[in-house]
């Protein structure tokens, strides 16, 4: 167990280096820096000011942002700044330090996909079962062939649809921003319906793997209760095989948050890091790309783990694989 | 015993003896053309993407009006019989927007899967055959890819290279292939273990003759299906960068732009929206449709 978790946090920081440098390589290759856009463009943005400063200045923010070193001296200086947080200011935002920049707007794109992970979780499971135990009729067969409808609508077009049905045909729910908790229905129903529509497949056939074994069998023959047979041993074992299915889905949604939140005009962490790119905004680019690394690896970590706890045979004999 | 092979006999002697041409044409037909026929959806879905593939090729000739051609004597008509699905803000043809939108979606889509087909094919083909070191070198380089973010990362390589078509497919591509090495890899390791693999390099053939005529033609199936979701995958990532705007930069329609579009004006003109989502929706479910009919001939339960 120890030993699978030092080799995995060992891997974690292998590849959080590996995906820091390539990205901070192809950042660097981007033809045009952050200041001759902003020239061409003038006064697109409130950094342009910096356009108007002296000389003198001028070069000690060059010095400050290292833009004159060697490339591994830049690379040290963002990714050390991350790993410290101490990341300082951005090119785009001088007068807002990054950190509270992403203090403000993580949170937002963090619950989005969290919530969606739970409701979607929870729909999956609920409907997996109900799909299961009334196989072969027409509640299983209408259920999975929604659910093969949404394996492959993306959350966007899910999105629009959810917007021109709830906010422009039945106006029971605002479309845009994020004011309340009645703004994250839409953009967390996106999110989750297409995850739903694949994993609830996968519960349901797990379920009915269990539900055949012998094991189910014998509970029944000791008079256990259907109820019993469902909750107590049929879902604790069809479980695992959900979660193999949900884990890889979890870096997907957190890529999925940068587009809900664009269509739904959210100041979350996607639209930070989709304007910082097109700006080259390389400090607010490189921040916000490993914070994203970050979070995706360790929700991997976390599934992982996880697998070990539902299931003990994992534990015992290790994570080898 | 005896008793047992006087009743094959009889099962035998009772089936309806087969005319020349009923025989004759049972042979002709390949038992995989005839499991997928039967699948109504999967013909269905073919269907689909056929009309909507031939209906992008030939958008060209098809289209009723030039896709950059603004009209500002019809701006929002709603839809007619000159307009099908209506006009947008600069009186342009909605229909043909949608059409040549398609183009650039299939375009993509069909064209990063080939890249990622011939990436896939190669490294996972390689490791999975290999084993050792090199399986180990190779997945762990798959491993770190698959931890990027993968739309960050082809955000960067946009902003990188430009907004052409090319580019995006490249940018589309680059983080999509590893899902496909991990398929080929995982066939690859489970035929290689197979006696007729024994048999070809007991008689002396070469890794790269084993892996080309044995281990890749044995391993289609899965690929088969993992090609047929990562199409509509990948025309999903390509629209929704152009919903970010880091797309196909207009004029030139494309789908995500036109969902946007409709999205903008979703509270005056529905219309806008409905067409493109509408067709969207029904090229990727097209897709899902064929996929499954092909898990189903080929027997197979891939991970999506």
């Amino acid at each position: 167990m120890l030993k699978y978790l030092a080799r995995r946090i060992f891997f974690m920081i292998v590849a959080f280096f590996a995906v820091s440098l390539v990205t901070f390589l192809l950042m660097k290759s981007v033809p045009g820096t952050f200041l001759t856009i902003n020239m061409a463009m003038n006064n697109m943005s409130s950094a342009a000011d910096t356009l108007g400063i002296s000389d003198q200045l001028m070069t000690s923010l060059t010095q400050h942002f290292h833009l004159n070193s060697p490339w591994y001296v830049q690379y040290w200086f963002y990714v050390s700044g991350f790993l410290t947080s101490h990341m300082g200011n951005s090119f785009e935002f001088p007068d807002i330090p990054t950190l509270s920049l992403i203090e403000r707007t993580f949170p937002i794109s963090f619950s989005l996909a969290f919530l969606a992970v739970a409701v979607s979780s929870i729909l999956a499971v609920l409907l997996g079962i109900i799909a299961a135990m009334r196989e072969n009729t027409w509640v299983d067969s209408s259920t999975m062939f929604v659910a093969m409808l949404g394996t492959t609508i993306p959350s966007y077009l899910v999105a629009v649809f959810l917007m021109l049905i709830f906010g422009v045909w039945l106006h029971i729910l605002p479309i845009l921003g994020i004011n309340g908790p009645q703004y994250y229905v839409l953009p967390v129903m996106s999110l989750a319906l297409p995850i739903v529509s694949s994993t609830s497949r996968y519960m349901r056939n797990s379920v009915i793997e269990s539900l055949h074994s012998e094991y189910i069998v014998t509970v029944y023959a000791k008079g256990g209760s259907a109820k019993h047979v469902l909750f107590g041993h049929a879902m604790k074992n069809s479980l695992l095989p959900f979660i193999t299915v949900v884990g890889p889905q979890l870096a997907g949604l957190m890529m999925g948050t940068v587009l809900i939140e664009s269509l739904f005009g959210i100041p979350g962490m996607g639209s930070i890091f989709v304007n910082a790119a097109q700006q080259r905004d390389y400090p607010l680019i490189m921040d916000s790309t490993l914070l994203y690394c970050l979070v995706i690896l360790l929700m991997n970590l976390f599934v992982d783990l996880l697998y070990g706890v539902l299931d003990p045979r994992i534990r015992r004999t290790g994570y080898s694989s | 015993m005896i008793v047992k092979v006087v009743i094959n006999l009889e099962i035998r002697f009772n089936e309806p003896a087969l005319t020349v041409k009923e025989h004759a044409s049972r042979r002709r037909r390949s038992p995989l053309w005839q499991r997928f026929r039967r699948n109504k959806l999967a013909v269905l879905g073919a269907t689909i993407v056929l009309i909507l593939v031939l209906l992008a090729i030939f958008a060209p000739i098809l289209s009723p009006y030039p896709y950059q051609e603004a009209n500002f004597g019809a701006t929002y008509q709603d839809p007619s019989f000159a307009h099908w699905f209506g006009t947008d803000s600069l009186g342009r043809d909605m229909l043909t927007r949608i059409l040549w939108g398609m183009r650039n979606a299939f375009t993509v889509g069909f064209g990063a899967e080939v890249v990622e087909l011939t990436l896939g094919l190669l490294l996972g083909a390689v490791a999975g055959y290999m084993g050792g070191l090199t399986d180990n070198v190779l997945m762990r380089f798959v491993d770190i890819v698959y931890a990027f973010p993968s739309l960050l990362f082809s955000i960067i390589l946009i902003v990188l290279l430009g907004h052409s078509i090319l580019t995006i497919l490249i940018a589309v591509a680059a983080t999509s292939w590893v899902g496909m090495a991990r398929v080929v890899r995982s066939q690859v390791i489970k035929i290689r273990q197979t006696g007729y693999i024994e048999a070809a390099r007991g008689m002396g053939a070469s890794t790269w003759t084993i892996i080309r005529r044995q281990v890749l033609p044995n391993s289609m199936g899965p690929i088969v299906v993992a090609v047929s979701f990562g199409i509509p995958a990948n025309m999903t990532i390509e629209a929704g960068l152009s919903v970010l705007g880091l797309g196909i930069q207009p004029p030139t329609p494309d789908l995500g732009e036109l969902i946007i579009e409709g999205q903008q004006a979703v509270f005056s003109y529905p219309y806008l929206l409905i067409g493109p989502t509408v067709i969207f929706a029904l090229a990727l479910i097209g897709f899902v449709f064929l996929g499954d009919g092909f898990r189903d001939i080929f027997n197979t339960k891939s991970k999506r």
